[in-house]
């Protein structure tokens, strides 16, 4: 910001009014559009099938469509450039039977691809968990007003859903916004790409922050746009949490080919990924020796992600515990303003801090407090969200009963408080450590001078394209991610199971 | 000023409190004493302010303005965990992931482990659910959640037991039965307790000593049997119910009605006012007012008639063999002089 308003309006006119900008944001803007569209056409009825349907393995599909969320975008970039691309896997299975060219996967398909394949599952996630919680009652009455099923998914299911869908949408269409990996690798030229560029490249830090604040100024806009929506929707929860049976609807003859749809889907979004970097693996030769380097590289992703998580964790408590149980202007301003996280681009935010602190606090300059900060600021939406849930089911009168009772304020908090919130703050954690893991641009920019991290390995490693260096980090990276994600739909399930009837209103 | 002996023996007393949330008065002056092993009850419409009363003596809510004494300690500004107040809430507010035996104990933190044990057993045992303790508040029925409720409430020896509504949650069958085992438990227990009930019948059946609130202030304060036979004015008699009121005119020191007339009370001359009359005070006699038989309620143990007498509809209580076909005329009168009347 200091940085854009530094450089005189003359000049920031020039950035912004420049025809390529123009370019970049409509190009920036029709993909984020494209790719939350595919992801929720891909997610909605997934969610559906994978709760209330008798698809075979619905359990099963439950897990494995979620999945593909462990992969980065940047790790799945590579894959598909090594697959699909030019003198890719396929092409060359294919080049004996004359198959010269391959439909071209840089650009916008590739890009468009790529990420709707690994963000669809922040709406599967959303939008499931919200038909979890919908009283079938609603759609029990509407059966007996005569409707059909098709009918009632559309009047009955899509509007009480619409809150999940556009919180899912958000995720994926900032996601898209803010990636750097995947668009890199694709050369699909983004705002992302076009500021990196800027900044390492030509060393023009002052386009570089005036792009910045153009792409924040977008991600804000999204940002307004759902919360605007969430808030005419918030009657649509009423009931929740009242009758807890879940339908299940036969699907007939459809049961087959929904299920090779899932197959299908879990094959290109997990299996392509899994392939490529397994066949890289098996082929690279420097097998043996990138054992130590991915070790330390993993320890080093788990050290920061843990700092990032926990320094997050501290920060979120006070702001949804305050948001939750006084709610006045001031604690809602503070909780708005944490939201602004989700508007920040890693990328934009790795940037201030080297600003940042390289000016005025030099002893923080690339050093491992300064990563986890970064993570910090990004990620603590998230955390605020799960404690804020979490929170919100702890009715006060419970903390009124201990007080009552002779237990203090702090009695309170870990007798009473702590132990109801801890599968909410444990879930939220999950998600801030599972995304901290996966995170490329800040982890790039800001991590110390030789503190090689998984996802900087795989960067480092794809961007020259020596494949086979980056399968051994990328596999760790993925193995590691899918145990937060495990947890999380885990815990999902076993919600489901016990219908959790919390005391107290 | 000294303490007199019969005042310094109050569990609880409050002083002129006021409350208002967001400048709505929801406690006006409101004054309110209860001795030692009394059950106050307290009675009104939603919106009078009994639960912020009971929220202001537990220390849940700062009073704008008065005093709270609790066992002769001044508790206003002291927080609820050291008032020595047991609180029943309306949803219960068991702990869900304590066991039975594990929020009986809540409250005990200062009791030896062993003497703990004993304790919970021993309230457990009160309230009738020694085999549930290691179960979690889910797996019981509503009944028995408010009887967990009441254990944890009791088992630190509060000074003052505060029950909000307590059986709103039941059905009504469940809450007539349940009513007898709480109060007993109450008395059992040996603490004072405030009781608060929107139902009128409850408040009357559990109190020794009944306050109607209206509007954040104490209306009418009394045992049961006085708020039932002599309510102070025209709004607690609705309220209590269980009546007809009927309007008249004041004429030679009698109200006049259509149904005869009762002592005025010194209403002055020529005033209008109303009398309550209860289904026991009408009966059916030879010569009287004429009327209808227009409705019946049979309830098993007697028959409410519904006797139309000049527009007006007055209910009469007769045995359960007494059956008298819709439509009958009959002639009633006001069985007693001496009923409420209010100007």
């Amino acid at each position: 910001m200091i940085r854009a308003f530094g450089s005189g309006t003359g000049e920031l006119a020039g950035v912004v009014l420049r025809p390529r900008t123009l370019g970049l944001l409509i190009r920036t803007a029709g993909l984020a559009v494209a790719v939350t569209a595919a992801a929720i056409v891909i997610a909605v009825p997934l969610a559906w099938f994978t709760t209330r349907s008798d698809l075979p393995w619905r359990r099963f599909w439950g897990v494995a469509t979620a999945l593909p969320l462990v992969i980065p975008s940047y790790v799945g970039g590579f894959a598909f450039v090594a697959a699909l691309g030019p003198r890719g896997m396929l092409q060359a299975a294919l080049s004996p039977l004359g198959v010269e060219r391959l439909p071209e996967i840089y650009g916008f398909p590739g890009a468009w691809l790529v990420l709707t394949l690994f963000t669809y599952p922040y709406v599967l996630l959303t939008t499931r968990a919200s038909i979890l919680g919908l009283d079938s009652s609603l759609e029990e009455a509407a059966l007996t007003l005569g409707k059909t099923r098709w009918e009632i998914f559309w009047r009955v299911l899509v509007p009480q859903l619409r809150p999940a869908v556009a919180a899912g949408g958000l995720l994926v269409a900032l996601y898209t916004l803010h990636d750097f990996g995947a668009v890199s690798l694709l050369r699909f030229d983004s705002f992302t790409r076009a500021i990196y560029v800027s900044y390492r490249g030509s060393f023009d830090r002052t386009a570089a922050a005036i792009l910045s604040l153009i792409l924040i100024t977008l991600s804000l806009l999204i940002v307004a746009a759902e919360s605007r929506s969430r808030r005419r929707a918030d009657y649509h929860r009423i009931h929740s949490g009242g009758g807890r049976r879940t339908l299940v609807i036969p699907l007939g003859a459809w049961r087959w080919a929904v299920f090779a749809g899932c197959t299908f889907l879990v094959l290109i979004s997990l299996g392509i990924p899994v392939a490529v970097i397994g066949y890289w693996l098996v082929r690279g030769t420097t097998g043996a020796n990138a054992i130590e380097p991915t070790l330390t590289a993993a320890f080093n992703t788990l050290r920061a992600a843990a700092a990032g998580t926990l320094l997050c964790l501290l920060a979120a408590w006070p702001v949804a515990a305050l948001s939750v149980r006084h709610p006045s202007r001031m604690s809602r301003f503070i909780e708005t303003s944490s939201f602004v996280g989700y508007a920040l681009p890693g990328l934009v935010v790795a940037l201030s801090l080297v600003f940042l602190t390289a000016r005025w606090v030099p002893f923080l300059y690339q050093g491992l407090a300064l990563l986890a900060l970064a993570y910090g600021v990004l990620f603590l939406p998230q955390a605020v969200g799960a404690m804020r849930a979490s929170l919100l089911q702890v009715s006060p009168q419970l903390e009124e009963a201990a007080r009552t009772l002779g237990a203090g304020r702090a009695g309170t908090f870990f007798k009473v408080v702590l132990p109801l919130v801890r599968p909410g703050v444990l879930a939220g954690s999950a998600l801030v450590f599972l995304t901290a893991m996966k995170e490329l641009p800040a982890t790039l920019l800001l991590s110390p001078p030789g503190f090689a991290t998984l996802a900087t390995r795989v960067w480092g490693a794809t961007n020259d394209a020596f494949f086979a260096r980056a399968a051994a980090p990328a596999l760790v990276l993925i193995a590691l991610s899918s145990v937060p994600l495990t947890f999380l739909v885990l815990k999902e399930r076993s919600q489901e199971e016990s219908g959790l009837a919390r005391d107290g209103r | 000023m000294p303490l007199t002996e019969s005042q310094s023996q109050q569990v609880l007393r409050l002083r002129g409190i006021s409350k208002a949330f967001a400048g709505v008065p929801a406690l006006r002056e409101l004054d309110l004493e209860v001795g030692p092993r009394e059950i106050l009850s307290l009675i009104g419409p939603s919106g009078c302010g009994k639960t912020t009363t009971l929220r202001v003596i537990a220390g849940l809510e700062v009073p704008d303005g008065g005093s709270v004494e609790i066992a002769g300690r001044d508790c206003r500004l002291l927080p609820p965990e050291r008032r020595s107040v047991g609180f029943v809430f309306q949803d219960y507010a068991l702990f869900p992931h304590l066991t039975v035996a594990e929020n009986v104990s809540f409250g005990l933190d200062g009791l030896h482990r062993s003497e703990r044990k004993k304790r919970v057993a021993e309230v457990l045992d009160l309230v009738g659910l020694p085999e549930m303790s290691q179960r979690l508040p889910r797996e019981l029925s509503g009944g028995q959640q408010q009887r967990v409720a009441l254990a944890r409430a009791i088992a630190p020896k509060p000074a003052l037991l505060l029950l909000d509504e307590p059986f709103s949650n039941l059905d009504p069958q469940l809450r007539r039965q349940v009513r007898h085992e709480v109060l007993a438990i109450v008395r059992a227990s040996g603490s004072a307790a405030v009781w608060v009930t929107h139902d009128h019948d409850e408040g009357l059946i559990v109190a020794d000593r009944v306050v109607v609130m209206k509007e954040g202030r104490a209306c009418q304060a009394g045992t049961p049997s006085e708020i039932w036979r002599s309510p102070q004015d025209a709004w607690v008699a609705g309220f209590i119910g269980h009546g007809d009121l009927l309007k008249g005119t004041v004429s030679n020191g009698r109200l006049v009605t259509s149904l005869g007339d009762v002592a005025a009370n010194g209403i002055p001359e020529g005033a209008e006012a109303t009398v309550l009359v209860r289904p026991e005070d009408v009966v059916i006699v030879e010569h009287g007012s004429p009327g209808t038989v227009v409705r019946r309620h049979f309830s098993g143990s007697d028959n409410i008639y519904c006797v139309q007498i000049d527009g007006t509809l007055l209910h009469c209580r007769q045995p359960s063999d007494v059956e008298i076909p819709r439509g009958t005329e009959i002639k009633v009168k006001l069985k007693s002089d001496a009923l409420p009347v209010f100007s």
